[in-house]
């Protein structure tokens, strides 16, 4: 009983710094952001607490619904591309050398490393409806009659923006995923090879299965980031043409800073917050979180 | 030994936390020295100024204006972004840390007048400085009856003709007149795009909405009308309006600007790119831009008209107005803002600015070397912008009209005109 | 028929792998080529390849993005975030893992929830905070706190996951040898940690490295301690990008990411041994 009690509070000790720090940037924040949600507030003058009014206003404007429903789409596209690319390659980096591993990995991590706004002016290149890469491309290969407005569509735009988003966050689930396979003891495959396992009978019986914590951590990240689209839609689209591709993010800080409605815009962070963490939820029920010891 | 350990643990906590306090203990140094490096520099006062994006002309200013007054303050620049400009005026107003002097745009202050983050300039502006500006120039940035910006260069928007395209498309050169009738503009696109493989027209998304926006002033047949609807007191669903949406719609429909699919997400380097490649017989640029998308490209033959008229309105009113400065409330430097303000629109730079290709808003030195061609050909609608427009009303009706419009029309249809009109409700009842 | 299947394989990866390391790849191509072009070139087609490589541009912009000065900022900024992030998160996640702390579990559900919230709605309490406390005015610490304090969570949690994979017969052991937990943390389980500390060290840095509208905030109205981000900036004309000199400053700024990254790479193969020994 008592180690336990020692062990607690060693352990008080040890997550105090970050307790302080996180408590200063993040929590401070947070709960100001809550306090404001339910208060009036134009930036300047003191608040006045207006009960649930914000979040009524947020539920009942269509605007700010459509822009959450936007925002789903590409987070539930974004993930899946990026968990699909991410758990193959890092499966496929797995079979190849080492030094070659090691190239390939730096390749796939790449875009994650270039800033997002940067990607975002990239694709508007790649993407525009006449001189764009894609499109010529398409053209050459005598698909012309794919070629697309990509980001002028609706619908279109967000299943690109999502797969765009997703394309860059594959490489962290690889870097994650990879990390995971290689951390697997390796007497684990050497007596499945004797058994003449084949590498998709291992991949299915010995990685998948036990890099699954890793998986879903990777799958809560890549849910989070993908949310989180605003330095990407920004410079892709700006949120339009029109409101075509206008998510969450970016009608919060269309309602704080050009509206001047920060109560608004606090309710509506809330609710996208709070949408988000259910999901998030749902998903670690869902796929459960059991760990495996070896 | 439990005691022992609990020791260690703590001085080890302790320094841990103190490195991971950001590296705090290494910053007094830091903090010490730009302390009496102020000192130092003796009593000169701060002054954060946020006025100058990259480009030549800009920078240049930017320079002259900390030679000028670097030696009186401690002139800190800072870079500005059309597209955060206003998160982070806010941002320091809400915490109060200063900026003195910011650039902005004097027809759409009240997204800051309307909070009340604008230093009211009437006190200081004086008949001698009054005296500078052109007629009307002030009345831009004048809410209320209070003046909140100062304006420094007129823009408005106006078409680059590339005239290898439109003689490709057997179009004479006599046939482009410098202010056409939106008919006459169709019927030219229609030719380009008949007649060869590059689009009638091209705008940059940004400035897509000024179609629409000069649409609904230019509907109605007399001022009387245009002011009660500049005012807010006509309905969004007014024939006329509605007629005014349509007309930009067609453009769209028709395929008429470039690259037909596709148009409303054109942005302004893509353009370039097919200006230099001359595949747009019309662009739609701002007056300020047209150096430089000339120079970006390469045109060598090419010919600058005025917004074609898409009304009857003999006044054909223009959208448009200026770029100005502003002071934020959170200035703790109010004075050295005004002084900074007055050498920015003093005949120097303002010469200066006309040398370098643009319409400033106050009087120019008499022998200035200004290619008076070109300036006239960018400054000839000066008289036509309208002092008022129905962006005017309100914030966020201002938002949806300048980011949303026509792309929403075109998507949408009537709906995004029952939204509208919702803004225009609130607004007016406000 | 099954040994037969294990050599085909590896080849198969490799062709799909190089295929598409030509998607991955393109974009740094793209800026590469971009940067050695004038921007006559660039807009006369934007896809073609250079006539000529002129370091005219890398000259340019490392002027007029001041990217010798904003280079030592970041520097500055991204080592003293790191290494304070790293250290802070690596007690909290073992002590969350190992350290039997009460409502671990929700902790880091918290941990993930409270990240949720935009960060464009958590900079404005943030930035007065700082601006009360005076924080502001110290170079790099408004920047620098903000950072680590954002990075701790998700840090602290991929370090779990890992701590949690460690036998619980190797602590044990030490703990009987008497040796305390700071010397576990540090002698016993680290030196397994080292990959998954590597990747956390890479996905920070590229946090910090990249990370532009907190760092454009903080330093609103100062010109001291600025990051290279904010002055990538400068290239963002009036009307519309200079992509040659933006693209020169993309490759200065993202070559450092590269070499870190490099660097790490054989910690990942490090730990792959580790994970021999501990089987």
């Amino acid at each position: 009983m008592s180690s336990t009690r020692k062990l607690q509070l060693i352990g008080g000790l040890f997550s105090l710094p970050a307790l302080i720090i996180v408590t200063f940037s993040t929590i401070i924040p947070v709960i100001w952001n809550i306090v404001l949600s339910f208060s009036k507030w134009d930036g300047i003058t003191s608040m006045s607490f207006v009960g649930i009014e914000n979040f009524i206003k947020v539920f009942s404007d269509k605007a700010s619904m459509k822009a959450m429903g936007y925002s789903l789409v590409i987070a539930v596209i974004a993930t899946a591309t990026a968990m699909f690319l991410g758990i193959l390659l890092s499966l496929l980096i797995y079979k190849v050398t080492k030094v070659e591993g090691a190239l390939f990995r730096f390749v796939f991590y790449s875009p994650v490393m270039l800033p997002l706004s940067v990607v975002g002016l990239l694709f508007t290149l790649v993407l525009a409806t006449d001189e764009g890469l894609l499109n010529n491309i398409l053209g050459l290969i005598g698909l012309a009659n794919l070629q697309n407005a990509w980001l002028a569509k609706k619908g279109m735009v967000l299943v690109v923006i999502g797969l765009v988003q997703g394309w860059r966050s594959s490489g962290t689930v690889m870097m994650l995923v990879f990390t995971g396979i290689i951390g697997l003891p390796v007497d684990l495959f050497e007596s499945s090879k004797l058994d003449g396992a084949t590498y998709r009978q291992e991949i299915r019986y010995i990685i998948l299965p036990l890099v699954k914590p890793t998986i879903q951590l990777a799958l809560s990240m890549c849910v989070m980031s993908a949310f989180k689209t605003y330095d990407i839609v920004f410079s892709m689209t700006g949120g339009g043409p029109g409101d075509i591709s206008k998510t969450a993010p970016l009608k919060i800080l269309e309602q704080a800073f050009m509206s001047n409605k920060y109560g608004v815009a606090a309710a509506n962070s809330v609710i996208y917050a709070g949408i988000v963490i259910t999901i998030l939820a749902i998903l670690r029920k869902g796929i459960g979180g059991e760990k495996y010891e070896y | 030994m439990k005691k022992k350990l609990l020791a260690a643990l703590l001085a080890g906590v302790l320094a841990l936390t103190a490195a991971g306090c950001a590296g705090g203990n290494s910053q007094p140094d830091k903090s010490k020295d730009s302390v009496s490096q102020g000192a130092a520099t003796g009593e000169k006062q701060d002054l954060v100024i946020m006025i100058t994006n990259p480009g030549e002309v800009n920078n240049a200013v930017e320079k002259k204006l900390v030679e000028k007054l670097g030696d009186k303050y401690n002139i800190i620049t800072k870079t500005w972004d059309s597209a955060s400009v206003e998160q982070t005026v806010k941002t320091a107003a809400a915490a109060n840390e200063q900026i003195d002097l910011v650039q902005y745009w004097p027809n759409q202050m009240n997204s800051f007048t309307e909070v009340g983050i604008a230093t009211d300039l009437t006190p200081y502006m004086d008949e001698e400085w009054k005296a500078t500006f052109n007629d009307g120039v002030l009345d831009i940035g004048t809410y209320d009856g209070k003046l909140y910006n100062v304006a420094y260069k007129t823009v408005y928007p106006a078409m680059l003709v590339d005239l290898e395209v439109t003689r490709a498309a057997g179009i004479k050169d006599e046939e482009i007149k410098d202010q056409m009738t939106w008919e006459e503009f169709c019927d030219l696109c229609r030719r380009i795009k008949e007649n060869s493989d590059a689009s009638g027209a091209g705008i940059p998304d940004t400035y897509a909405c000024w179609l629409t926006r000069n649409s609904v002033m230019q509907v109605w047949d007399t001022d009387e009308e245009l002011d009660k609807w500049n005012a807010g007191e006509v309905s969004f669903k007014d024939e006329h309006i509605v007629k005014a949406f349509d007309l930009v719609k067609d453009v769209f429909e028709e395929g008429l600007f470039y690259p037909g699919e596709g148009a409303l997400a054109v942005t302004q380097d893509q353009l370039y790119g097919a200006i230099s490649s001359h595949k747009v017989g019309f662009i739609f640029e701002p007056t300020t831009a047209m150096k430089t998308t000339i120079d970006n490209s390469g045109l060598k033959e090419y010919k600058i008209c005025d917004f074609p008229a898409m009304g009857k309105n003999p006044t054909n009113a223009l959208l448009g107005g200026c770029d100005g400065y502003f002071i934020p409330t959170s200035s703790k430097n109010v004075e050295g803002a005004i002084e900074a303000m007055k050498y920015l629109t003093s005949e120097e730079i303002m010469t200066f600015r006309a040398e370098g290709g643009q319409v400033p808003c106050a009087k120019i030195a008499s022998g200035a070397n200004v290619d008076t061609f070109f300036m006239e050909s960018i400054s000839r609608c000066s008289n036509q912008i309208y002092p008022t427009e129905i962006i005017n009303v309100g914030a966020e009706l201002s938002d949806y009209m300048q980011n949303q419009m026509p792309a929403n029309y075109i998507y949408n249809g009537k709906a995004s005109l029952d939204e509208l009109e919702e803004l225009r409700q609130a607004a007016i009842n406000k | 028929m099954s040994t037969k299947k294990m050599k085909v394989f590896p080849v198969i990866s490799r062709i799909i792998l190089i295929s598409l390391v030509v998607v991955w790849i393109y974009p740094i191509l793209f800026s590469l080529q971009t940067s050695f072009k004038t921007l006559d070139e660039f807009f006369a087609n934007i896809w073609a390849l250079p006539m000529g490589i002129s370091l005219q541009n890398f000259a340019k912009a490392f002027v007029q993005g001041h990217i010798g000065e904003y280079f030592f900022n970041s520097i500055v900024i991204a080592f003293i975030s790191l290494i304070s992030i790293e250290i802070i998160s690596v007690m909290a996640a073992y002590a969350l893992a190992r350290l039997k702390i009460p409502f671990a579990g929700l902790i880091i559900i918290l941990c993930f929830a409270i990240q949720l919230l935009p960060t464009e709605t958590i900079i404005i309490p943030l930035y007065m905070m700082m601006s009360k406390l005076g924080f502001l005015k110290i170079q790099y610490i408004a920047i620098v706190l903000a950072y680590v304090g954002w990075s701790i969570p998700g840090t602290t949690i991929i370090l779990k996951n890992f701590f949690d994979t460690v036998p619980k017969e190797l602590l044990e052991a030490a703990r009987i040898d008497g040796s305390g937990e700071i010397r576990n943390l540090f002698k016993v389980v680290l030196p397994l940690m080292k990959g998954a500390l590597s990747t956390c060290i890479v996905m920070n840095f590229t946090f910090v490295w990249g990370e532009l509208m907190w760092a454009k905030t903080a330093t609103l109205t100062t010109t001291r301690g600025l990051p290279l981000t904010v002055g990538l900036m400068n290239f963002k004309g009036e009307f519309g990008t200079d992509w040659p000199l933006l693209c020169a400053a993309i490759c200065m700024i993202i070559i450092p990411l590269y070499v870190v990254f490099l660097f790490l790479q054989k910690y990942f193969v490090s730990s792959l041994t580790a994970g021999g020994v501990k089987g």
